[in-house]
């Protein structure tokens, strides 16, 4: 397929299964994808206790797996709890409440979704500049779908954001609401400490958003950026904004833009 | 862990977990789509590795016993999924790993879960193998035990299906 190393054997190499070869230590390509793989697999791992599955596996040799995993996946997540199997330990972390915001980071819970589909078509969410998408889903009783600018979205509702990048950026997504009161959703120090992000079509922001109860208007802002942006400036540019809005007499409806060297994508929607 | 027969104590399976749980999962969701489903597979796939732990025997990796059991699975869900079609739930599966994989290289699992979508299951484990493994074509051949031929065949009918879901201009090696 190519004179790199296939990800089969990066696998073995990681595993400690087979020597890695002279090309490793000559191709940085290959060494910076095995160093990739090796923090994928330790994200993992934390939070995926090696032992913990040791002991279910132990105890489970009898388990009549093909109950809880030939389920449809609606299905799935709800029947792995109920049997103790190995089910979205992280999701129940992180779906909690934190730092006293109302709204909560989710996002293995965030069985949110959208049928392929939806990935080929025109985002609803458009930004400036050509290398640089973003999408919100909101799980409905429907299913998933893209969140549409000004749309009505109730209390518990769960977002979930997927992005495409043609080159390595930095993000901060920001949240403000009728009120002024402005809340950084990514990065987020429990989840996801850095602002950047990899190149890639369509991935998955590892930070998602569970809807509280507080009624209103809120803006969500995603800034990016080739080099980090500092987040107190850009938390100031966004107050600055508001401030402006509000002296014209304008909501957080109103679309504008952060003197920010960034492109800028940004959404509002209403909480009822 | 590297050769013989392999003694599957808690311990061990343990160490195998660490060692391999995270490419089991990502491979297993990768067939299955969910991740719930992913992690049940893994574990079911330790449970089959307990239950006939007498049968590696080491003439390969433990990475690829493990995985062979996990592609026996998932084909088995699978098939059985296709005979009880359920409603599908909508879904971003390649975007719900994004924890794990943000780091990591996700597209070709995101090309190999489109094509697995649209494959009979008999050509899915070629997909995982080809996309997700990067297996050249003799080692395909070899795993698969057909010839050289027939693998360069199913792999143009494979590349044809990409084109057709994402217009990428694939080319075979």
């Amino acid at each position: 397929m190519s004179e790199h190393l296939p990800r089969h054997q990066l696998e073995e190499i990681l595993a400690d299964a087979a020597r890695a070869p002279e090309h490793l230590a000559a191709c940085e390509r290959c060494s910076e994808r095995l160093r990739n793989m090796e923090a994928a697999r330790a994200v993992f791992a934390r939070e995926h206790s090696a032992s913990d599955f040791a002991r279910k596996v132990m105890a489970s040799r009898s388990h009549a797996f093909a109950r809880t995993v030939s389920a449809s996946p609606s299905q799935a997540p709800r029947r792995a709890a109920a049997s103790g199997a190995l089910a979205n330990d992280f999701a129940r972390k992180v779906m909690a409440p934190r730092r006293g915001y109302a709204w909560a980071a989710a996002f293995g819970a965030l069985a949110l979704a959208a049928a392929a589909s939806l990935l080929l078509r025109d985002p609803e969410i458009r930004y400036r500049g050509a290398s640089v998408s973003l999408q919100a889903y909101v799980q409905a009783a429907t299913g998933a779908h893209v969140v549409r600018d000004g749309e009505v979205l109730a209390s518990g509702a769960q977002l979930a954001f997927a992005y495409a990048l043609s080159e390595p950026q930095h993000m901060l997504l920001f949240g403000i609401d009728d009120a002024g009161a402005i809340t950084l959703y990514f990065p987020d120090e429990n989840i996801a400490h850095s602002s950047a992000l990899a190149a890639g079509a369509k991935r998955q922001l590892p930070v998602g958003i569970v809807l509280d109860a507080r009624r209103g208007r809120e803006r969500l802002i995603a800034l990016f950026s080739s080099e980090p942006l500092d987040r107190d400036a850009a938390h100031d540019a966004l107050e600055s904004a508001w401030r402006k809005l509000r002296a014209r007499g304008q909501g957080i409806s109103e679309a504008f833009e952060l003197d920010l060297p960034a492109q800028q994508i940004s959404l509002w929607f209403e909480k009822q | 862990m590297g050769g013989g027969r392999l003694r599957m104590t808690e311990a061990e399976v343990a160490k195998l977990y660490a060692d391999y749980g995270y490419f089991l999962f990502r491979r297993c969701h990768a067939y299955l789509g969910d991740p719930a489903s992913a992690h049940d597979a893994v574990q079911e796939v330790f449970v089959r590795a307990l239950g006939n732990a007498q049968g590696f025997r080491g003439d390969c990796s433990p990475r690829t016993w493990l995985c062979r059991i996990a592609d026996h699975l998932c084909l088995d869900l699978l098939r059985r999924r296709s005979r009880n079609p359920v409603r599908p739930e909508p879904a971003l599966p390649d975007m719900e790993l994004a924890p794990h994989v943000r780091a990591d290289d996700g597209d070709a699992l995101v090309m190999a879960r489109r094509l697995l979508e649209q494959l009979e299951p008999e050509s899915r484990r070629l997909a995982v193998l080809y996309y997700v493994d990067e297996l050249t074509q003799d080692e395909l051949s070899r795993e698969l035990g057909v010839s050289r031929r027939t693998i360069g065949k199913r792999l143009q009918a494979l590349f044809a299906r990409a084109r057709q879901l994402v217009g990428l201009e694939e080319e075979a090696s």
